[in-house]
């Protein structure tokens, strides 16, 4: 249940995707949706959707995943599907009360469900193939020039490292409670909805509780380490780019244009 | 509804040839473990990391289910219906590392009621039963207003045995729960588990890595070693192997070890003491021949 949570669910294999400097990776998935949204054809969706699977393929990440990443927004896409499609302007083709069904709204709907979803599949591999510590390094590096503008992106970039680093720990320290709580009578397997409910503080409290003297204790630890937060950590492994990042941000600059200029042909034939 | 009252040696609760392995893990956890808890003992459970220790724990109070094998609450399977979960975590209290972390209500009586609440009592009677509880941990009056979080670390861990006390369990099963306690807390923590099971009547499973804990308390020790029971038996004859339980990686008592080296130094110790006091009578009856022959 708390395994299927959508962050950190890095998917460990060996390859070329993997072994790419997290900044290229970062650059491309922010390309990659910045597109779907300049893109005004659904049928372009479709060439973009053949990318991205293209690239799962090279990166050994199995399709199953694709679908696993896509469960947890079904709701959200059929609620945009009905609310687009019947609630749009333009000529009805069939309509009951409030509700008009118009072709305009069909396209729009059509449209906007392919661009989530295409962004939540985007955004999937990244995660499947970047451990969290990497994004954050990446995400540090990126933004390393905002530094002259006083944000303070190192801490930043800690606490981002560190959060991530406590999922795990914190999904265990549930399951403790949990077994802890139902010693003392809760079942959390059965009973409707208000009762369910009921039983969350006694989760979330002690989880409360133990967050704070946690991150006392860490940050304890770290001072007790030198740790100060004026000078900037070094890294253990400074990111690098290699000749791969240089081929993939070559695709990249290939890519964006390529799709825009075949989307804007696809709709002036149509 | 509890089946005759046969003495002392009736069964509380039963393991028959559990075994468990989580799926999808090839590893066993637990090996075909076979024991059973009358009432009113006192038993420890020893073993390495990993030995299994807190798997088997959970099995007695239905937290996790055997793979194969019965756990049985007075002769009762209880993996078969109509026996309920509920009735096996009424009749086996769990007091788990840490206890203190699960502390959440707004007052020490308030969690204390949580338990007995959960099992179908009514506000008054679940009151009742954690100030019952509360007492018999040497919490008075005074502290029942008071909110859990704001309490010592000890009279925290002593507030959360309480509120399983207070669902007032035939067996009682406590992991390491002197675990960072100072000496003399950690001593009132087992004359308190004495104290329980003299006015209660109340069964005590203690885990624990203090091989001296378990010598001064228990009656029984099942040692685990990597899923499997490899010893039944009262302390004094478990700890009298001293080679054996050191591979197990649990050692025994230092009093012991110190007796084990004094025989290998050709001095005959008829048998190892396993307490501070057994241990005197020991060197004293040893000292007193000395000084005869001499």
């Amino acid at each position: 249940m708390i395994a299927d949570l959508a962050i950190g669910r890095y998917y460990a294999a060996e390859s070329s995707v993997h072994s790419l400097d997290p900044r290229t990776k970062l650059t491309a998935a922010l390309v990659f949706i910045v597109t779907l949204f300049l893109i005004r054809d659904s049928l372009t969706y479709l060439l973009c959707l053949a990318a991205l699977l293209l690239l799962y393929r090279i990166s050994h990440v199995p399709f199953r995943y694709l679908m696993r990443g896509m469960r947890g927004i079904v709701l959200l896409l059929l609620f945009t599907l009905i609310f687009r499609a019947f609630f749009s302007p333009g000529d009805p083709i069939w309509s009951w009360g409030l509700l008009k069904l118009t072709q305009n709204g069909i396209n729009l709907a059509i449209r906007l469900v392919l661009r989530i979803s295409l962004m939540i599949l985007g955004a999937s591999l990244l995660s499947y193939t970047t451990t969290p510590r990497q994004l954050a390094n990446g995400m540090e590096q990126a933004l390393s020039g905002l530094k002259r503008f006083h944000v303070p992106v190192d801490d930043i970039a800690l606490t981002v490292t560190i959060a991530f680093r406590f999922i795990p720990v914190l999904n265990e320290e549930i399951g403790i409670l949990m077994d802890a709580q139902a010693a003392r009578g809760v079942d959390f397997q059965h009973g409707k909805l208000p009762e369910k409910l009921r039983r969350i503080p006694s989760l979330v409290i002690p989880l409360f509780v133990s967050v704070l003297r946690r991150s006392a204790d860490l940050a304890t630890a770290m001072e007790a380490r030198g740790y100060s937060g004026e000078n900037s950590c070094t890294k253990m492994y400074p990111l690098l780019y290699r000749q791969a990042d240089r081929i993939a941000y070559l695709l990249i600059l290939v890519y964006a244009p390529a799709i825009l200029l075949i989307d804007r042909g696809i709709a002036a034939l149509l | 509804m509890n089946t005759v009252q046969g003495g002392k040696s009736m069964c509380l609760i039963e393991a028959d040839h559990v075994s468990f392995s989580y799926p999808d893990v090839s590893r066993t956890i637990l090996q075909e473990v076979t024991f059973s808890i009358a009432q009113g003992e006192f038993i420890g459970l020893i073993g390495a990391s990993g030995s299994g220790k807190t798997t088997l724990v959970k099995q007695l109070n239905g937290l996790l289910r055997p793979t194969a094998g019965r756990i049985l609450l007075n002769g009762q399977d209880t993996g078969r219906r109509p026996f309920r979960l509920a009735e096996l975590r009424r009749h086996v209290g769990l007091v788990f590392q840490y206890p203190e972390h699960q502390l959440f209500k707004g007052t020490v009586l308030e969690d204390g009621a949580f338990g007995p609440s959960n099992l179908g009592a009514s506000p008054e009677e679940a009151r009742q039963a954690a100030r019952e509880a509360l007492s018999l941990v040497g919490l008075g009056p005074e502290f029942e207003n008071r909110s859990p979080l704001e309490l010592s670390g000890g009279e925290m861990r002593l507030a959360a045995i309480a509120g399983v006390l207070a669902m007032r369990p035939e067996l009682l099963i406590l992991d390491e729960p002197a675990a960072g306690l100072d000496p003399a807390a950690k001593e009132r923590m087992l004359v308190l588990l004495r104290n329980i099971r003299a006015e209660r009547g109340t069964s005590i499973l203690l885990v624990s890595h203090s091989m001296e804990d378990i010598a001064n308390c228990t009656d029984r020790v099942l040692a685990l070693s990597g899923g499997r029971l490899l010893s039944d038996a009262s302390p004094s004859l478990v700890f009298q192997q001293v080679g054996r339980m050191q591979e197990l990686g649990t050692g025994v008592p230092q009093i012991t070890a110190a007796a084990e080296e004094l025989r290998r130094r050709g001095i005959s110790v008829p048998s190892l003491p396993i307490t501070v006091s057994e241990a005197v009578n020991c060197f004293e009856t040893l000292l007193r021949e000395d000084c005869h022959d001499r």
